[in-house]
């Protein structure tokens, strides 16, 4: 099992305070329940859907899983080691050997005040790599698998289309080859046609590199194509879980149904 | 209008020698104070004046430069408000006789000595903030030795110009603990910093940090296994006034297009003009 | 090699606060081998039963047993490894129009060896011509679509088969070559359960027949070319 995540439960709120919830927020504080309780598990080389609503607690979770964020209870274990009781260096050798996030928007994942080929090598650079020539040629395969040609790789993120911006996160994003790829919204700021690039090239690292994805999106159309298994949140807590034929096709939660009802 | 002697009130003295000393213990960590409001607008030295200005006692002699030069405006307004200020303090040109040098931008060519204090203009004390523009995240980073990503600055330029063409803000590592940003000193001047007999202290006044690198301590400048650090190349030219090799030009460009050279350190080609030994530099020459 | 037990599948609709029962008590084994073909109206639930074999629908009560595995109480985990047994013609083309022919139907067996000469070999079989490899599946017939689909079932070897109307869209040519494939693939031992309405398609070729009406199973054994036409 590649990752085990049990009982990850995130509150924005008064950390003294003995929370009392009412649907998502505390009546004594105001705080809010982002995420109650996730416990699922990822297999290597398996897709995993998340699904919900904006405000759901997708994106949340999955920078908790990432370690940008830390929970208030939980744990994550990737191979069998446990990652939220490391030390910071532990964590961000982890993160930077088996795994690679995708944020939805370009702007959070990659450096604007420097090239394509410094924001992949970015990632190389800080898993010990001190060799040039190597690092500039490794960028140059990476952006090349992502059909971004060799010419272009001294440009600014800015003068690329958003597009292209996701398709540099995402060979940021394997460039180490990770266990674990994740991918937060990859598609939501892109227009229709651009999506289906970004959808293809997903597809096409799936069947070449047998990397495990957590995929969040809102978007049942995207996780059909690319997801074996999805889990449904709402309102931070896991209402419908199973494969995604199984929900797309036969959903058994109220909320689901509404989900699935609303891509017709 | 009566000042305290050296312009600054005893306390604030005090605060600064202290930060001065925590920053010698702890070779390249950025030490935070309060900058003072001074005489001068921010970016052209506060930080660094309100250093020589904390240590300054009677028998100190004093030399200011800019770029090398000690005749330009920047050196000239901070001398006048020192001779104005501290009484009896002797002002200098001579690189050999000052106990105190505040520099803008270079170290002199000529060797320090033991007893000597260098006090460098810093603009901008941060190495990381080109890559991390949080405060927060940074101090994080210098205090886990997250350090990789300042290779990216490296990095940029070798796949831009296939060499490193910048001139100053290159980082090196201090103390094989502390990664430090080298401005104001052009990469020419940065082996001199790597077991000096003399002490650097750096002053940031906007950014309100102070930090130093005391004598006898390793700085290393951040390199890529197969593109070492090199300097400016100074091979194949001299100075037009005094003749030197292996020294730090200005270039200097005629009315009729012709190019040449002068040395950067005023004083250094004025001694070898007459004939004065100088002591230079062991480590020096890297390019 | 199959066995389906009391299965029955209701499903509750939330927005309109209803219940409807598609399958009531369905009961039919299928040995290694066979051929079992499901016939009734539009409906009756065919595609539902057929979509609970394949684990896409998790009946309300009732037991499939396939392998020794109960797949209506398999964790989604094991439902995904039965899978790799199973090939699955569903009605509808969901296959990524965005991709090549060729990538297409090699996809289901990509990791293994000489998994292009088989994908070539079969995409021969069925009448498609080498121009189309390289071409996208959006732009493709609806006959062309539903022979990749077939076979990327098909490709992968399959202990057992399921067919869901896999003819909707085929000519009378596709049609005999699919008709010749199955009966390979049944003298090589894959067992078959399909859906067609064309009795064509099942005269020598099925062995059993189960028929639907309204979610009950109203005849359950031997293959009947008369009864077929009569019963319906």
């Amino acid at each position: 099992m590649l990752l085990e995540v049990n009982g990850i439960s995130k509150i924005y709120g008064d950390p003294e305070c003995n929370h009392e919830f009412k649907g998502n927020r505390c009546i004594k504080c105001g705080g809010i329940l982002a995420l109650d309780n996730i416990s699922f598990d990822l297999d290597f080389g398996e897709t995993l859907g998340i699904v919900g609503e904006s405000g759901s607690g997708k994106s949340t979770l999955l920078r908790i899983l990432y370690m940008d964020i830390e929970p208030d209870k939980g744990e994550e274990k990737l191979n069998g080691i446990n990652l939220f009781s490391l030390d910071s260096k532990r964590k961000r050798d982890i993160r930077v050997k088996h795994m690679g996030m995708v944020y939805q928007s370009p702007k959070e994942g990659l450096h604007y005040n420097m090239s394509v080929s410094a924001n992949v090598a970015e990632k190389l650079i800080d898993n010990g790599w001190r060799n040039f020539e190597k690092l500039k040629n490794t960028s140059i395969e990476l952006l090349k698998k992502v059909r971004i040609s060799e010419n272009r790789i001294k440009d600014y993120p800015y003068t690329f289309s958003i597009g292209m911006q996701q398709r540099v996160q995402i060979a940021k994003a394997i460039a180490t080859n990770p266990d674990l790829l994740l991918l937060d919204e990859p598609t939501a700021s892109l227009d229709v046609t651009v999506q289906a690039e970004i959808l293809d090239l997903i597809k096409q690292i799936q069947r070449e590199m047998d990397i495990a994805i957590i995929l969040v999106s809102h978007d049942l159309r995207v996780i059909k194509l690319l997801a074996e298994r999805v889990i449904v949140l709402k309102n931070g807590r896991i209402v419908e879980a199973g494969l995604t034929d199984q929900i797309l096709e036969d959903p058994q939660h109220e909320y689901t149904q509404k989900l699935v009802s609303s891509i017709l | 209008m009566k000042y305290n002697f050296a312009y600054l009130d005893e306390d604030t003295k005090k605060e600064i020698r202290r930060k001065v000393l925590k920053a010698i213990a702890i070779p390249g960590h950025q030490i935070p104070f309060a900058s003072r409001v001074m005489p001068l607008a921010k970016g052209f030295g506060t930080g660094a004046l309100q250093i020589t200005l904390s240590l300054l006692k009677k028998e100190d002699v004093v030399k200011v430069i800019d770029q090398g030069r000690d005749d330009s405006l920047n050196p000239l307004n901070i001398k006048r408000l020192i001779k104005k200020t501290a009484p009896g303090v002797e002002l200098t040109e001579d690189t050999a006789r000052a106990t105190i040098i505040q520099t803008r931008h270079r170290i002199p060519e000529e060797k320090l000595r033991k007893h000597q204090i260098l006090v460098l203009q810093c603009p901008f004390p941060e190495p990381l903030r080109w890559v991390e523009k949080s405060e927060a995240k940074t101090r994080k980073m210098h205090a886990e030795m997250d350090y990789s990503k300042a290779y990216l600055y490296i990095y940029e330029q070798l796949l831009r110009y296939g060499e490193i063409l910048i001139g100053t803000r290159y980082p090196v590592m201090v103390n094989n603990r502390y990664l430090m940003d080298s401005t104001p000193i052009p990469r020419w001047d940065i082996p001199k910093l790597n077991y000096a007999d003399c002490v650097f202290l750096f002053g940031a006044g906007r950014e309100k940090r102070i930090y130093a690198v005391p004598p006898y301590t390793k700085v290393e400048p951040l390199e890529f296994e197969d593109h070492k650090f090199r300097t400016e190349d100074m091979s194949n030219k001299r100075c037009a006034l005094c003749g030197s090799e292996n020294v730090y030009l200005d270039e200097i460009i005629r009315d009729n297009g012709e190019k040449y050279y002068v040395c950067s350190d005023s004083n250094f080609c004025e001694k070898i003009r007459k004939g004065i030994k100088v002591e230079r530099w062991e480590n020096v020459i890297r390019s | 090699m199959l066995e389906v037990k009391s299965l029955s599948k209701s499903f509750f609709l939330h927005l309109l606060n209803k219940k409807i029962d598609v399958l009531k008590d369905v009961n039919f084994k299928v040995s290694k081998g066979e051929f079992l073909a499901i016939l009734g109206k539009s409906g009756s639930g065919k595609s539902t039963i057929v979509k609970c074999l394949y684990g896409t629908y998790k009946p309300s009560s009732g037991k499939i047993i396939y392998n020794n595995i109960d797949i209506a109480k398999a964790k989604e985990r094991e439902i995904l490894q039965t899978r790799k047994s199973i090939g699955y013609v569903s009605q509808h083309f969901i296959i990524n129009p965005k991709v090549k022919v060729i990538e297409a139907a090699v996809e289901p067996i990509l990791k293994q060896k000489n998994s292009y000469d088989r994908a070539y070999r079969l995409l021969r079989m069925f009448n498609l011509k080498e121009e189309l490899y390289d071409v996208y599946i959006s732009t493709l017939s609806g006959g062309e679509k539903q022979r990749i689909n077939i076979i990327r079932a098909i490709i992968k070897e399959p202990q057992l088969l399921i067919l869901d109307e896999p003819t909707t869209y085929l000519d009378i040519i596709s049609k005999k070559i699919l008709k010749e494939c199955l009966r390979e693939l049944k003298e090589n031992g894959t067992t078959i359960v399909g859906i067609f309405h064309e009795f064509e398609m099942l005269d020598e070729l099925a062995d059993k027949m189960l028929i639907l009406k309204n979610g009950c199973v109203t005849y359950s054994g031997k293959y009947d070319k008369e009864l077929s036409r009569n019963l319906m």
